[in-house]
């Protein structure tokens, strides 16, 4: 049976564990944006740098 | 309705005045020559030599040449990424500004190291006074970027076979200091006097009319708006740009900074006339530029000083034309005409709305952004010129029989697979990307409803508007796009980033391929690119390449919107 009080209970654990889980997922997937992005543009920069010699030799 | 007319000839005329004797000015210091302004900026030359180790007396090859140019964007691609991710840790932000997040950080720096400077952010709340400052430096920096590239290609036409052309670093600081630091001084001093704030203060207050306390941003604004415009950036200090009064006081600073947008791009024709010593070829590429710029321009003036169709079908009386998204102290004629300018340039800094531009108006913004050569950016304008010049010697030697051959140099396949692969980049990019974000929205409305407030032509137009702005490296938006999401921080991203280097990195290539090839005298058989028909058949050429590229996603956007206005 949920009364009152056990659903107090539940909001009271869920707030307690709620932000700390949410602020390491946020921080989680931030350096993981981060270090994937960081990847996109170096893969870009490598691109431009090939294509020197691509357009030398085409 | 005349001195609207007026004012819009005064500042084309004051721009044409002011750009032949800056051309030549420029022509001098890539040439070597000495200018008035060596005695004062020699030391300072010297001193950034001598801190960074570079020889700027070192000749250097065209890959050497694109080799520096990529290295240094990659260091401050990292650079930019540091301070734009950690501003609230860092000083300089006496109004508390957060750091931003990857997403945007990305889109942000590549924005502004490409010269795009695309916002997702607004500058009042997004970004500390230490992250303006470093992009005012970026503004600098991409502006000179492209200078120096332009003037490799300059440097290479000269009449003679060599592999030594100049010094890149030496191209690009001369660029900074002796181009577009005084000329960002002289505006920026202009702007001050004019009410712009520059101040390292944080927010003021006052109360208005009405008892409220109002917070008001300011900051160093007057120095970052003169580069914004002066290198054809186009990144305002404030979110709405040069619509605010802040950062465009009044008609008088209207006109200056309009004149600014368009006079380096057009100074760099007259300076290529002197360094070649071929000013009747540099007065052809003028002419067919300003051919494409009035195609755009005069329409576009006429659409919105006539007034929207939808508000004169109310019964509404519209004598001042199209005022919706305008600045009164403006008019409909002067932001119809500073909306042209800024795309057909890469600027991108807009004095009024351009999501409420009549349906042809924008048509015709976004068209001076993808044929992306009328004048064009600082420097990378006359680079995509260059591309379409290379396509109409070779199409136009071929149709009537003469060798393809450009100021003494024969156009051969590789040259031509080059711009080929260049002309078409601009479009894959606009067309594949759009694609993308239409199938995306059209597959499931509900999840992407943030996306678009207006889900018909128009919302389209937005998608369409913003990849192309994107690739052009422009810069301005729709504005009716949410586009501060990591969708469109991260595609914009990677467009702006490839639309920018490899646009560089063709025409340098094609350039200097031809530098190594034997120079040969013109003859007969020369087909001459110093005449008008070339001239027409280059202006062809790039509203044919346009034309056949654009139709079909125009259709759907604004033509489609201007007749359902009808």
């Amino acid at each position: 049976m949920v009364n009152e009080h056990t659903i107090k209970g539940i909001l009271l654990v869920d707030a307690d564990e709620q932000p700390d889980n949410h602020v390491a997922n946020h921080h989680k997937s931030f350096v993981m944006l981060t270090i994937i992005l960081i990847i996109a543009a170096l893969i870009c920069f490598a691109v431009f740098f090939k294509s020197i010699d691509f357009f030398d030799k085409i | 309705m005349n001195t609207e007319i007026l004012g819009i000839l005064a500042m084309y005329t004051v721009m044409v005045l002011l750009a032949i004797p800056l051309g030549r000015y420029i022509g001098k210091i890539y040439e070597g020559q000495s200018t008035w302004t060596d005695r004062i900026l020699n030391p300072l030359d010297k001193l950034f030599f001598k801190i960074a180790g570079v020889r700027a007396d070192k000749q250097m090859s065209w890959k050497q040449h694109l080799s520096a140019l990529l290295t240094i964007n990659l260091v401050w691609f990292v650079f930019s990424m540091l301070i734009l991710m950690n501003m609230s840790r860092l000083p300089l932000n006496p109004d508390g500004n957060p750091s931003m997040p990857a997403d945007l950080a990305f889109n942000t720096t590549i924005s502004f190291i490409s010269n795009t400077n695309l916002q997702h952010y607004s500058g009042e709340t997004g970004v500390s006074y230490l992250g303006q400052l470093t992009l005012m430096l970026f503004q600098f920096i991409s502006a000179g970027v492209g200078m120096a590239a332009c003037a490799v290609v300059f440097n290479v036409k000269k009449e003679r076979t060599t592999e030594k052309l100049g010094n890149f670093y030496n191209y690009f600081v001369k660029s900074c200091t002796r181009v577009l630091l005084p000329n960002s001084i002289v505006v920026a001093v202009i702007l001050l006097f004019n009410g712009t704030p520059m101040t390292f203060k944080g927010k003021d207050q006052y109360i208005s009319l009405q008892g409220d306390t109002v917070n008001v941003s300011r900051g160093p604004a007057a120095a970052m708006i003169a580069i914004k415009q002066i290198g054809t950036n186009g990144g305002g200090f404030f979110g709405a740009n040069s619509a605010v009064p802040f950062e465009n006081p009044n008609y008088f600073t209207n006109m200056v900074e309009n004149i600014c947008i368009v006079l380096i791009p057009m100074a760099m024709i007259f300076a290529l006339g002197y360094i070649l010593k071929r000013k009747k070829l540099a007065w052809v590429i003028f002419l067919v530029m300003t051919l494409g710029f009035l195609c755009f321009l005069l329409p576009s003036v006429y659409f919105e000083m006539r007034g929207n169709p939808a508000i004169t079908h109310l019964g509404i009386a519209q004598h001042t034309g199209s005022m919706e998204g305008k600045e009164v102290r403006f008019g409909a004629a002067a932001s119809a005409y500073w909306g042209i300018t800024t795309t057909v340039t890469s600027n991108g800094s807009v004095n009024s709305m351009h999501d409420s531009f009549t349906p042809l108006t924008g048509m015709f913004a976004m068209l001076g952004m993808m044929v992306n050569c009328f004048y064009g950016g600082v420097g990378v304008g006359f680079l995509n010129f260059y591309v379409f010049m290379i396509i109409a010697v070779f199409i136009s030697g071929l149709m009537v029989g003469r060798t393809p051959e450009f100021l003494g140099k024969k156009i051969e396949a590789k040259e031509m697979k080059i711009a080929t692969i260049i002309a078409l980049l601009h479009t894959f990019l606009i067309l594949a990307f759009t694609s993308l974000s239409s199938h995306m929205y059209a597959g499931d409305p509900k999840t992407y409803a943030g996306w678009l407030n207006n889900p018909g032509n128009h919302g389209f137009s937005e998608m369409l508007y913003e990849f192309t702005s994107s690739s052009a490296n422009n810069g301005s938006g729709f504005e009716g796009l949410g586009d501060g999401v990591p969708f469109w921080n991260i595609t914009c991203g990677l467009v702006m980033l490839l639309s920018r280097f490899l646009p560089i990195i063709g025409p340098v290539a094609i350039a200097g391929i031809l530098a190594k090839k034997k120079f040969v005298p013109e003859s007969a058989g020369t087909l001459k690119t110093d005449t008008g028909t070339f001239g027409i058949m280059v202006f062809a050429v790039i509203m044919i390449v346009a034309a056949l590229s654009f139709f079909p996603a125009l259709s759907l956007g604004p033509i489609a919107e201007f007749f359902s206005l009808k």
